[in-house]
């Protein structure tokens, strides 16, 4: 191929064509074509090109179609191939034939364009317009950058007519183009990179979406070749390692069935479960209760389902189950032992939902079947411990409960624990506290460390403050990420460090936080603890009676009230609100102690009287000896010793009937 | 883009039939929409859930994997993946089970294995479906598998369910119908229009069966008469509206063959219909192409007799446009080149 530049003979053209009048009017009178016109021609020819090339695609796309449903990708990519060389060889074809017979393509005969070989302005014989087209379709497959040479070579003629020794002229003098000037070729230049860049984005952008939706199709229509099981994961990684505590093990249904008991998986996933066992036709009896489960909410269709699970037999433990949901029934449910594990979480549930706390432990005795409810079984055991309002007992089922759990569990666990024990003060603070410090200071970095919700905040406030490890302040308040419990860990670091003053001024622009209730109610109860005049106690006590009666931030500030009275010498009003809170079933051996003493002290000799009934009453049923506050041995020595002596002294008036000897005792 | 510009006949009084034909589609059209608002969301929500279609998906696998040779290896391929359990080819395979004879016909005496109750919720859900689709007007006017009377061949023509739909079957009606109008007379293309869209929805029951999913609009009746424009008008150059560019010159009319309508507007309902597969599209292109075949046979049995009223048509059209476009319709009659280069 030649290369020539032709652009100046082509310039004088119009003269020459003029003197040679022999010349055949064919191209009496030519003038480069400019790029607008050829870009009009494109559009032209598309019109009659697109719909003979959709129908010579047509088989084609029809088995792509085919290929998708049937999710062969293979042949997928093989018809991809096949379509664009089949676009190609018609593009190819298309313009060779046209070019060659006439000179020009329909739509550059539309527009009058021709396509002209550069040595004697004559239509190009085939060879030239095979190669012209070919060229033309590699530039299409480079997305058609090398036509941008329209824009700066100067007789317009991008690769594929300088490949072929061609030229595409206009006859229209008006509509010539002028070869691009000084101007116009260093600007096309420094546009041409940002075009190519910019075509370049566009083509990959659409690229990826067009993979992106032919895959979301694929995906859609059918799933593809290698289709995975429908089960549910998490089932399937919980059967390794579960408990065979029944005679046999048990099946993957009862499995998914108990994970779903126990909030492991959602119904969607034991919806999947049941679903595959439906089609397999297998564990129907079982796949009918799961479904049921699902459906509770729906009253005929779970109506539906349970008549289909109790059809065979009545007294099926799943029955029975189901029966209790759909009645609404409130008594607590006994479970033999060797009830499939759903059944028993179920029965803990319930038995908890519905006011039964007593049960639910009873249920929990033995150890969940796999490690993936360990924490379900431990939180539910702290509940029904919480219920009961059996602090002291949360100790022991907490160590328990321990092994088996992963880090967030047992860092869960000890906080909900701690947070449960320390609600009567610090006293109650067993193990937990000092487990969830060994646990959070275990992590290495602050980031880890981090404490998101106020829960966790205020859990780690109370067991730093109740371990009493004062040094330990400071790493955790970088690790905060509520400013209000940072202010609260400053606060206990101020009154651990003697600067009580401040750390009360802190604690009182706290206190004044409605939004963020933990806190508000944690510094009031602190503030309580630090008050050192009664006029304090008295505005704080007033705040007490606005919040809502028996609920866990009641009976926190109130019991931290009542120790507060009791400290100061004012036992009429400890024993009043240590009297409101017994009222509200706080029962622990410890209070119980010290409002008798109070109540004493506070000249109420018959209630005292009556509260030492039915102390002796709760140490013989709980059988556990208190421990009084560690950190203060001999104090606590001393309450033991008076309550010994008021004890004695109220029995022997009992017998008496004669309350003289208070006079006596008042020294106390 | 291109299209025929017949400037000079589209007036009311030049074509009452077309207009009438126009404003009916369009009072079908509101009617129906209005008419079928409360019964389109009570079906929209029974197909919208996921449950009823996955429940439809399993029952209908199961009956492809019963009776496998009934049904093409398509749906065999689907619904085998469907009984995995894969959550896709369930619902797929329900949506499926609506468009298949087969299904619907059986659908309430098919034998369920699995899971009963939700097959029973499903069977009432189903039921209720079918008695909303029969007061749907697109399910009373269109053809369907058990719908499908004399009255019904006509009716269906007058049907549409969307307005993009209706608004391009209009618009080609115009173009195409006042054209032909002009030329054999109303009477006759009404007849013809009609008969097209007949001959159309035939050939749909002939080449692709009868569907439970309806055959409705106006679009065979119209490709019948763009058969007629072709036939009637071949060997004449048509006015036609081009637009390449949107750059002044690069628009305007021009005067071409009339099968340039063949490639424009009837090859791509061929090509549609070679590259659909049975169960999965929604457009009847046979039914387009049994219109436009039957209108091509109108237009030839009618060409020798209104020859002269084309000519006068045609001349009446080119008459209104610029005089170059005449010019060179008259100038280049035998001309070999195909395209006509316009003016400037």
């Amino acid at each position: 191929m030649v290369i020539d530049d032709v652009g100046n003979s082509q310039k004088r053209e119009p003269t020459q064509n003029h003197s040679n009048k022999s010349d055949s009017s064919e191209h009496s009178s030519a003038f480069i074509a400019s790029p607008v016109d050829r870009l009009a021609a494109f559009m032209a020819d598309l019109v009659v090109f697109l719909p003979i090339l959709t129908l010579c695609l047509a088989p084609i796309k029809k088995q792509v179609l085919l290929a998708q449903i049937a999710g062969d990708n293979e042949k997928l990519l093989i018809l991809g191939f096949v379509g664009a060389g089949v676009v190609s060889l018609l593009l190819v074809v298309y313009q060779t034939l046209f070019i060659g017979l006439m000179g020009a393509t329909p739509g550059k005969k539309f527009l009058g364009l021709k396509v002209v070989n550069i040595w004697n302005k004559t239509k190009p014989d085939f060879f030239s317009a095979f190669v012209r087209s070919s060229f033309w379709v590699l530039s299409l497959c480079t997305f058609g950058i090398p036509w941008l040479a329209i824009f700066s070579n100067s007789h317009r003629r991008p690769l594929h007519d300088r490949a072929a020794d061609t030229l595409v002229l206009v006859p229209d003098r008006k509509r010539a183009s002028s070869s691009p000037g000084m101007v116009e070729t260093s600007m096309i230049n420094g546009l041409n990179a940002a075009i190519i860049t910019f075509t370049i984005l566009v083509f990959s952008v659409i690229f990826q979406s067009y993979i992106h939706d032919n895959k979301h199709l694929a995906d859609t229509i059918v799933n593809s070749s290698e289709a995975s099981t429908q089960r549910c994961e998490s089932v399937t990684s919980a059967i390794g390692g579960w408990l065979g505590t029944e005679k046999q093990a048990p099946g993957r249904t009862e499995i998914a069935l108990a994970l779903h008991a126990g909030e492991r998986i959602d119904d969607e996933c034991l919806e999947s479960e049941v679903t595959m066992n439906f089609l397999e036709e297998k564990d129907l009896e079982l796949s009918y209760l799961a479904k049921a489960l699902i459906k509770q909410d729906d009253e005929e269709q779970f109506a539906d389902y349970i008549e289909k699970v109790c059809e065979k037999d009545e007294k099926t433990s799943g029955c029975s189950l189901l029966e209790y949901l759909q009645a609404q029934k409130s008594d607590a449910i006994h479970i033999t032992d060797d009830a499939p594990t759903y059944l028993r979480i179920w029965a803990v549930r319930l038995n908890l939902e519905r006011g039964h706390p007593q049960e639910a432990i009873a249920q929990l005795k033995n150890p969940a079947p796999h490690m993936d409810l360990a924490y379900y079984y431990s939180m539910k055991r702290l509940q029904a411990q919480l219920e009961l309002k059996r602090e002291t007992d949360i100790n022991q089922d907490f160590l328990a409960s321990l092994d088996g759990l992963n880090r967030e569990e047992r860092i869960s666990l000890s906080r909900e624990t701690c947070l449960a024990e320390t609600q009567m003060g610090c006293s109650g603070a067993k193990l937990s506290c000092q487990k969830l410090l060994e646990f959070s200071t275990s992590f290495k970095t602050e980031k880890e460390l981090s404490f998101e919700n106020p829960q966790s905040v205020l859990a780690i406030a109370r067991a730093v403050r109740c371990e009493n490890k004062p040094e330990l302040y400071e790493k955790f308040q970088s690790a905060v990420e509520i400013p209000a419990g940072r202010a609260l860990l400053q606060a206990l670091e101020l009154k651990s460090k003697g600067k009580i003053k401040d750390a009360m001024t802190m604690l009182k622009s706290l206190s004044r936080q409605k939004e963020l209730s933990e806190f508000r109610v944690e510094s009031l109860a602190l503030l309580s603890e630090l008050s050192q005049k009664p006029a304090e106690l008295e505005s704080l006590s007033s705040e007490w009676g606005e919040e809502e009666p028996s609920s866990i931030s009641w009976r926190y500030f109130g019991w931290a009230l009542a120790e507060a009275y009791f400290n100061l010498g004012d036992y009429s009003r400890a024993f009043e609100v240590g009297q409101k809170l017994k009222d509200s079933g706080f029962n622990s051996v410890e209070f119980q102690k010290k409002l008798v003493v109070a109540a004493y002290r506070a000249d109420q000799v018959e209630a005292a009287k009556e509260l030492l009934v039915d102390l002796d009453a709760l140490e013989s049923e709980t059988k556990v000896v208190e421990r009084l506050p560690a950190s203060s041995e001999k104090e606590a020595n001393d309450l033991e010793e008076q309550l010994q002596k008021i004890s004695e002294v109220l029995r022997a008036s009992a017998s008496s009937s004669a309350p003289d000897d208070k006079e006596e005792e008042k020294d106390l | 883009m291109i299209f025929p510009f017949l400037r000079g006949l589209a007036s009311p009084r030049k074509a009452p039939v077309v207009y009438i034909l126009i404003l009916l589609n369009v009072a079908i059209f509101g009617i129906s929409a209005a008419m079928s608002e409360k019964t389109q969301t009570s079906i929209d929500a029974i197909l919208d859930n996921v449950e009823f279609v996955k429940t439809q998906g399993v029952l209908f696998s199961q009956e492809i994997k019963a009776h496998p040779h009934n049904f093409s290896s398509v749906l065999r391929k689907l619904s085998s993946d469907a009984l995995t359990g894969n959550e896709d080819s369930l619902e797929a395979m329900g949506n499926l089970a609506l468009r298949n004879n087969k299904f619907m016909i059986q659908a309430n005496s098919i034998e369920p294995k699995g899971d009963l109750v939700a097959f029973k919720f499903w069977k009432q859900k189903f039921n209720r479906l079918l008695e909303l689709q029969a007061a749907h007007p697109s399910y009373f006017m269109g053809i369907t598998a058990n719908h499908n009377s004399f009255e019904s061949l006509l009716l269906y023509q007058f049907a549409h369910s969307d307005s993009g739909h209706l608004f391009w079957n209009m618009l080609f009606l115009l173009i195409f119908g006042v054209f032909v109008e002009a030329v054999i007379g109303s009477a006759r293309m009404l007849i013809s229009y009609l008969c097209a869209g007949i001959v159309g929805a035939l050939t749909f029951a002939l080449v692709s069966g009868y569907s439970f999913s309806p055959l409705i609009g106006a679009s065979g009746a119209i490709t019948g008469l763009i058969g007629i424009v072709v036939t009637l008008s071949w060997g004449y150059r048509l006015p036609f509206f081009y637009w390449l560019l949107p750059i002044r010159n690069y628009f305007g009319f021009v005067a071409l063959p009339a099968w340039i309508l063949i490639v424009v507007y009837v090859l791509p309902d061929m090509s549609g219909y070679l590259a659909s597969v049975k169960d999965f599209h929604s457009v009847a292109y046979s039914a387009h192409l049994g219109g436009a075949l039957a209108g091509a046979l109108i237009g030839l049995s009618l060409r020798l007799k209104f020859q002269s009223r084309l000519e006068r048509t045609l001349g009446e059209v080119y008459s209104r446009l610029p005089r170059e476009v005449l010019r060179n319709s008259e100038d280049n009659q035998g001309h070999p080149s195909y395209f006509q280069r316009p003016t400037y």
